[in-house]
């Protein structure tokens, strides 16, 4: 047996899953014409959701390090669109995302540099502070961020400038285009988080993750692995800052406060954190939760609080987790009958 | 000398556990610690893997002061562990828990040498680990567990091994086959350092002996030696 040979084995193509990822994503694109316009446009935020989300849960599910400031990255994220917009003039989605990024990425370093030191409850009250530093100078710097009014954004170009948004139905053409720009996104940041959890460094996280002892005595430098991973979280938290504000046509400074910290913990958890489509199942469907309690009912947030205490006494391996659970409890019986 | 551990003391919070503690390690050499449960034998080798810092004295690894590298760092010197209780990543399956491995052995000096193929090595020394290598940690026996624990130190191509209680509950026959493995282990001149508390154990392997009792090292010399010391047998039979 040779290192090839080890390799073949953990590299093998799970061929069965790319299938139904496949089939997944040709579902999404074949959609919109057939759920309107308003369920176009909750579903592009539940992708956008999912993003955040995903990029979350590399720290969370694959790290161990539970972060309550990946707000301030979606924040950065949005608030990095609006500047360009406002004080350089660009419109292009293209040009948002390639200066946006490593915006997001610098901020997520900086942060990560100071909290990937700590674990546990220290880890996570840093980074609260952190993010929420930011949220007082975005509301309280008025005259650079809008304060509590924000920014607004107008609908960018996309594809470099090939798809404008102006004129009569310009909207329902901005929808329509913007879901199948945010699934291709989606779509690539799901393959880049899936090589990465799957490459050896996604490896070292998980080892780090169980016993973080035994993974230093495999030469493993901690703090170097946890910050690469909370930079790597960040940038894709950021990333779905920049697709988000676009959409909503405005940033304000709650995106960078601590419950939109817990929103996506909770999509996270809704989803779940061990396994790698929870936190994209629960990104999509929390989108779902929170716009039909907000629609429902003004005590929204007790709604969304008892399904969160729910998800965590009946399933607290998340949604995707139990479905899990349950069909590997019946596979052994299918093999039998 | 590959490893010198000279004069150490080591703490556990307020008790002092090892007192002026001093051992070697040569180049191709089996080297056994014995001693009772709480005598020592963990805390010696964790302070040579860094795991517990040392209150004073030295711990040179091939004249190098490594004294206060972090563990990370002592590895990638070529120092691999396989711990008393395996340390394997139950999540993780059996080829992916020696893949972190393997990634760093090429800084490791034996593996920057070239021309090693630590992975294979460790695999030669264990063939039973390639059928169970999709198998998730969590579901290895105890004696998978302490298989793939050795095949994973061995592929950062080490060139000492410290394997603390290598052989305990195991089976006879599984026993013979571990110590086989440590033969092997010393044939592809891998240096090892044993943690023991059966004295048979290891005198049926090593080249010398070091016997711990009470944080101090009360003998040192071949298995012969030691088993011929009616004092080293008493203090071992308690």
């Amino acid at each position: 047996m040779t290192v090839a040979a080890v390799s073949r084995v953990q590299y093998r193509p799970k061929l069965l899953l790319f299938a139904a990822a496949a089939v997944v994503l040709m579902l999404l694109a074949l959609l919109p014409p057939y759920i309107g316009l308003y369920q176009t446009q909750l579903l592009t935020y539940g992708l956008i959701a999912a993003i955040a989300a995903l990029g979350f849960n590399l720290l969370l599910g694959y790290t161990g390090l539970l972060s309550f400031g990946h707000s301030a990255f979606f924040g950065v994220g949005a608030y990095s669109v609006a500047f360009l917009l406002r004080d350089a003039g660009i419109h292009s989605m293209e040009l948002y995302i390639l200066i946006g990024l490593p915006i997001a990425a610098v901020i997520s370093a900086l942060f990560g540099y100071i909290c990937v030191r700590h674990t546990r409850i220290f880890f996570g009250i840093l980074t609260l502070a952190l993010s929420q530093v930011l949220w007082t100078l975005a509301y309280k710097f008025f005259w650079v961020t809008g304060g509590s009014d924000g920014l607004r954004v107008a609908r960018p170009t996309l594809l470099a400038g090939m798809l404008t948004f102006t004129g009569g139905g310009s909207f329902q053409r901005f929808i329509n285009a913007y879901y199948y720009y945010v699934l291709g996104v989606f779509a690539i940041c799901v393959v880049i988080m899936w090589v990465i959890v799957h490459s050896p460094f996604g490896k070292a996280l998980q080892a780090i993750r169980d016993n973080e002892t035994r993974a230093a005595f495999l030469g493993l430098r901690i703090s170097r692995f946890r910050w690469v991973s909370f930079l790597i979280s960040g940038t894709f938290t950021g990333l779905a800052g920049i697709l988000w504000v676009p959409l909503n046509g405005l940033t304000t400074p709650e995106v960078m406060y601590w419950p939109f910290s817990g929103e996506i913990v909770f999509m996270t958890l809704l989803g779940g954190f061990r396994n790698f489509t929870g936190p994209i199942v629960g990104g999509v469907l929390f989108t779902y939760l929170k716009t039909y309690a907000v629609a429902t009912t003004e005590y929204w947030q007790l709604l969304l609080g008892v399904v969160l205490v729910l998800l965590v006494m009946l399933l607290p391996t998340g949604i995707v987790g139990a479905i899990s659970a349950v069909a590997g409890k019946l596979r052994p019986r299918e093999k039998s009958s | 000398m590959l490893l010198e551990v000279e004069a150490i003391n080591t703490f556990r919070g307020p008790a002092h556990i090892l007192r002026g503690v001093t051992l070697g390690v040569d180049d191709g050499e089996v080297v056994s610690l014995v001693g009772r449960n709480g005598a020592g034998r963990t805390t010696i080798i964790e302070s040579i893997t860094g795991l517990l810092p040392v209150r004073s004295g030295h711990i040179r690894f091939r004249g190098e002061d490594i004294t206060k590298l972090p563990p990370h760092k002592r590895a990638k010197r070529g120092i691999g562990y396989a711990p008393e209780n395996s340390g394997i990543f139950p999540e993780l399956t059996v080829a992916e828990n020696l893949m972190i491995s393997r990634w760093l052995s090429d800084k490791t000096a034996r593996g920057a040498a070239g021309g090693v193929d630590a992975e294979a090595q460790a695999l030669t020394v264990f063939p039973e680990v390639a059928k169970f290598l999709e198998r998730p940690g969590l579901n290895l026996s105890g004696g998978q567990k302490k298989m793939v624990s050795i095949a994973r130190a061995m592929a950062l191509a080490p060139s000492l091994m410290i394997l603390d209680e290598a052989f305990e509950g195991l089976a006879p026959v599984v026993v013979r086959r571990f110590r086989d493995a440590v033969m092997m282990i010393k044939g592809l001149g891998i240096s090892l350092l044993l943690a023991e508390s059966n004295l048979t154990s290891a005198a049926a392997i090593a080249d010398r002996l070091y016997v711990i009792d009470r944080g101090e090292i009360i003998f040192q010399g071949t298995p012969k030696e030691a088993l011929a010391n009616e004092s080293v047998m008493r203090t071992l039979r308690g």
